[in-house]
């Protein structure tokens, strides 16, 4: 296999302790693919664009920020730009993974970091709270790989089905309560609490902001606020 | 909806492009760019900010409406996202399992939805 799996134990067994660390979080992936799938196709995506935004654009993010702007027929750039700030907390996870993938080569790099979203990246801070860090590639693609079946299957299963299922608000705000609770784990220290809360309080001052960019700005002041929280007290 | 299929594919394409820049922004950057010491600790935290800037905002969604209801307590008990999400916490922190939790707060949400009809 691509990061020979079969010849060192030692990364079988990161992959594994990845594969099982995001277990949680796969009801989300599954919610999240599912009305994904059937939003597509209930806009009248044809099945190709739908197998593509799927498997080739591979951002819930992305793909929920256009879907609405297709139906007015906005321009594509345009779409692209929404698409782009709406991916920012992106660039953040990107900065996460910097240390963890320095030494890996370039194409593997790349390859692993476009697989990695929320849970993987979950999964790799709370590991490496907990200090042991070994085989990170392995790990996050444990991760990444079991991510990905979930939030490809779900999807296929969605755009299968968006004919039969009545799908409404109910499901996006029961997958909505599946990323919430992979939150309330890591909730473990006093940096935690303080990102949490400046997260909380940013959020809901720009939830009208355009382009998800309240979202983003909550992530800024969540690592601000852990920043602030843990230079108090050295060990935090 | 009205694109070529050209216009379909391109989108297509340069959305994967936005997921490929986004996800390795600092993957490429020179190593001295990558961030370091306390602000590398710092960012550990990121994943837990943004996973509650993009929910916290939908299970407050009908906070306001509560409380601008005539009996403001009877709106908030059987609000159900609110009170979903409160029990899913409640029912982490007691058994230390997600997947409860997340039965638990599904469990709440339908019934209240059943019950406000």
């Amino acid at each position: 296999m691509w990061l020979g799996l079969n010849r060192h134990p030692a990364r079988r067994a990161a992959f594994a302790a990845g594969a099982r660390a995001v277990w949680p979080s796969l009801p989300a992936m599954a919610a999240w693919g599912l009305v994904t799938g059937v939003a597509m196709m209930k806009l009248g995506l044809a099945l190709g664009p739908a197998l593509g935004m799927t498997f080739i654009v591979y951002s819930g993010t992305s793909q929920l920020t256009v879907l609405p702007l297709m139906a007015g027929s906005t321009a594509v750039l345009t779409m692209v730009l929404a698409a782009a700030l709406a991916s920012l907390r992106f660039v953040v996870y990107s900065a996460v993974l910097s240390r963890h993938l320095s030494r890996v080569p370039v194409p593997l790099r790349l390859g692993t970091a476009f697989m990695t979203i929320d849970p993987a990246v979950a999964m790799l801070t709370q590991r490496q709270r907990e200090g042991r860090l070994v085989q990170r590639v392995a790990l996050l693609s444990g991760a990444n790989v079991i991510t990905a079946l979930a939030w490809c299957s779900s999807s296929l299963l969605g755009i299968a089905l968006a004919a039969v299922l009545p799908m409404g608000a109910e499901l996006a705000y029961i997958g909505l309560l599946a990323l919430f609770a992979i939150t309330v784990p890591m909730l473990v220290d006093r940096p935690a609490w303080a990102a949490a809360a400046a997260s909380i309080a940013v959020t809901l001052l720009g939830s009208d902001w355009p382009h998800r960019l309240g979202t983003f700005a909550a992530v800024l002041a969540g690592v601000a606020a852990a920043l602030l929280a843990a230079s108090r007290r050295p060990q935090g | 909806m009205s694109y070529s299929t050209l216009e379909i594919w391109a989108l297509v394409a340069l959305l994967a492009l936005v997921t490929l820049l986004a996800r390795g922004f600092f993957l490429v950057l020179p190593r001295r760019w990558q961030p370091r010491g306390r602000v590398e600790q710092a960012l550990r935290y990121a994943p837990l900010a943004a996973l509650l800037a993009i929910t916290v905002p939908e299970i407050v969604q009908q906070l306001p409406a509560a409380l601008a209801h005539p009996e403001p307590a009877w709106a908030l008990a059987t609000d159900p996202r609110l009170v979903s999400a409160l029990v899913l916490v409640a029912v982490i922190r007691l058994t230390r399992h997600t997947l409860w939790g997340l039965a638990a707060g599904t469990a709440s949400y339908l019934s209240l939805l059943l019950l406000a009809g």
